[in-house]
């Protein structure tokens, strides 16, 4: 077992599912109470990862953070270093890709909360932002553990994106997926195997876990 | 010049339905005002709107002197900034707070002390319920919390939307007054929706009737329910009678009409050849059997009973006087007199009692 793409494969799930809730969050509520005409084209743009193959993903990804554009050149300027190839860069991918993810879940818990709730906590006085997060929020949790689950356990289980982003570089893009590719091509079944049922053991139960949230409803 | 709340907007909506809202009230003291009008005629859309949750595309609203909305001027206040009650037909209690946090949630922290949230809880009958969720509750119940948690702010101006509409009749009779009471205590104005006729006479001081997303009539209880200004208004206060007639003479300051074969005294200011709509309440015609009249009602109409219903307490008669015409009895006083249809009967209308409104 590679514990250094182990603890690599950790830090990217959690600064992922980290930097999907704060972005993930607004533009969950926003497009969970907009009315704006153009919606469907940005959920349209948020649900393509689900759809994209991961190479299509990786590749767009790459030639967009490349030094050739203007993104890459952008952050080469502010911090000297590339995108590709590095951990920011595997961090940015791992975002887009799991973007839906995150959005959806949320999204979808958003909109089954009952907007004259909110309307109410206006009337009393309550600011829109403090209505979000002592109203809607509270009421929409489950939604968001689960999207927050999904984006952790998907961000685990990456292989394509990350590959053509990070490629495979140990301690520094080589996640736990990639490590089991490489064992395999080095004929190391043995700890490709220890590697993969560590993962299967724990997708299956972060899955039961989601799935047990499911099941329970608040008392309304 | 006292303090008023002065609204005229009107709110369109995608697809053209328009609602127009239009009222005037007194703020510094306790006073109810009822929008009455049927299911769907717009009475919602001008409570959101003075509320804040809905923006007129044009018009003005005043408190006071605050502007709450002046759409020449690109103002518009956010419910937040108007300090308003709002009570929604839904209740809208938070489903993850207690009573004791649903009342207090409108409550900035600094003011969040025990003490105020026990006084307005026990002032709406809540006591003892404060660690109950409002599922826990009843209809009546978590009507009072959303009650309670509204009032708690001091509110300059309480909306309420159908209040008692969730309740069974038998506690909506019994709140209803219950309401005005604790209303009242607090010194604030109300504007109550309602499309409950007996709710209406019950709380109202004065009536807004709509209808079709119009204010149709603005005024007392008895000017609105006894003087309709039209003959929709009347229609929807629930005047029984209205017929169509013509002012043939007149005589000792008093209007002849004929409606249908029959002729009508009336204490109103009309002119010889006008067309009127003749309207009389049920409640206001007293029937006596046979065709000799004795009491003292200028109008004694002879006529005979097409049919007769039983309505809760009493029984509503139609008759054929010339016109149709329909009068309320009790139970007790229709066995007495043995009424049947076929029956031949007078039927009483004092001149007052007659209201005409002229056909446009």
């Amino acid at each position: 077992m590679d514990w250094t793409a182990f603890r690599l494969t950790l830090e990217l799930a959690i600064c992922t599912t980290a930097i999907l809730l704060v972005l993930g969050l607004p533009l969950a509520y926003w497009l969970s109470i907009s009315r704006f005409p153009g919606k469907f084209l940005i959920e349209a743009v948020v649900a393509l990862p689900l759809v994209l193959p991961p190479t299509v993903l990786g590749f767009y990804l790459l030639v967009g953070l490349g030094p050739n554009s203007p993104l890459g050149r952008a952050y080469e300027f502010l911090t000297g270093s590339l995108l590709p190839f590095t951990f920011p860069g595997l961090l940015v991918g791992s975002v887009i890709a799991n973007l839906p993810f995150a959005v959806r879940p949320f999204a979808a818990a958003f909109a089954a909360v009952d907007r004259r709730l909110e309307e109410a906590s206006w009337c009393l006085g309550v600011s829109r932002l403090a209505t979000f997060f002592r109203v809607t929020l509270p009421l929409s949790w489950p939604g968001v553990v689960t999207g927050m689950i999904l984006t952790f356990v998907h961000t685990v289980g990456e292989f394509g994106v990350v590959l053509m982003v990070g490629g495979n570089i140990p301690g520094v893009t080589r996640t736990l997926s990639i490590a089991i590719y490489d064992d395999v091509q080095a004929l190391d079944y043995a700890s490709a195997g220890q590697t993969a049922l560590v993962l299967l053991v724990f997708s299956f139960a972060v899955l039961c876990l989601t799935y047990a949230l499911g099941q329970r409803r608040l008392p309304v | 010049m006292t303090a008023e709340l002065v609204a005229e907007f009107v709110k369109q909506f995608p697809g053209g339905t328009k609602i127009q809202g239009k009222l005037r009230q007194a703020v510094k003291s306790f006073s109810l005002t009822v929008l009455f009008g049927p299911s769907g005629c717009g009475k919602t859309t001008v409570l959101r709107c003075l509320a804040g949750l809905e923006r007129p595309e044009q018009g003005s609203i005043r408190c006071g002197d605050e502007t709450w909305l002046d759409t020449a001027k690109r103002i518009f206040r956010t419910p937040q900034q108007r300090g308003v009650g709002f009570v929604a037909q839904v209740l809208a209690l938070f489903p993850h707070k207690t009573v004791f946090g649903n009342v207090a949630y409108g409550l900035p922290w600094s003011q969040r002390k025990r003490e105020r949230i026990a006084e307005m809880l026990e002032l709406c009958g809540l006591q003892g319920l404060e660690h109950r969720y409002p599922h826990q509750l009843s209809g009546g119940q978590q009507q009072r919390v959303a009650l309670a948690r509204a009032l708690v702010r001091r509110p300059r101006l309480l909306l309420l939307d159908e209040p008692l509409s969730a309740l069974d009749a038998v506690s909506r009779e019994q709140l209803r007054h219950e309401l005005r009471r604790l209303l009242s205590g607090f010194g604030i104005p109300v504007i109550f929706v309602t499309h409950d006729r007996s709710e209406a006479i019950a709380l109202a001081d004065q009536i807004v009737v709509m209808d079709q997303g119009r204010v149709l009539q603005t005024g007392s209880v008895q000017e609105v329910f006894n003087r309709p200004a039209n003959v929709a208004v009347a229609r929807l206060v629930g005047v029984e009678t209205v017929v169509l007639g013509r002012v043939t003479a007149l005589q000792d300051s008093l209007a002849v009409v004929s409606v249908g074969t029959a002729k009508l005294l009336v204490a109103e200011p009309v002119s010889v050849g006008d067309e009127v709509f003749v309207c009389i309440r049920a409640a206001d015609v007293m029937l006596q059997k046979g065709s000799s009249g004795s009491a003292s009602a200028r109008n004694q109409l002879h006529g005979c009973i097409q049919s007769l219903t039983p309505e809760g307490p009493l029984v509503r008669v139609r008759m054929d006087c010339g016109f149709p015409l329909t009068a309320l009895v009790t139970h007790l006083a229709c066995r007495e007199m043995e009424l049947a249809s076929g029956d031949a009967v007078t039927a009483l209308v004092k001149t007052p009692a007659i209201h005409l409104i002229l056909r446009s």
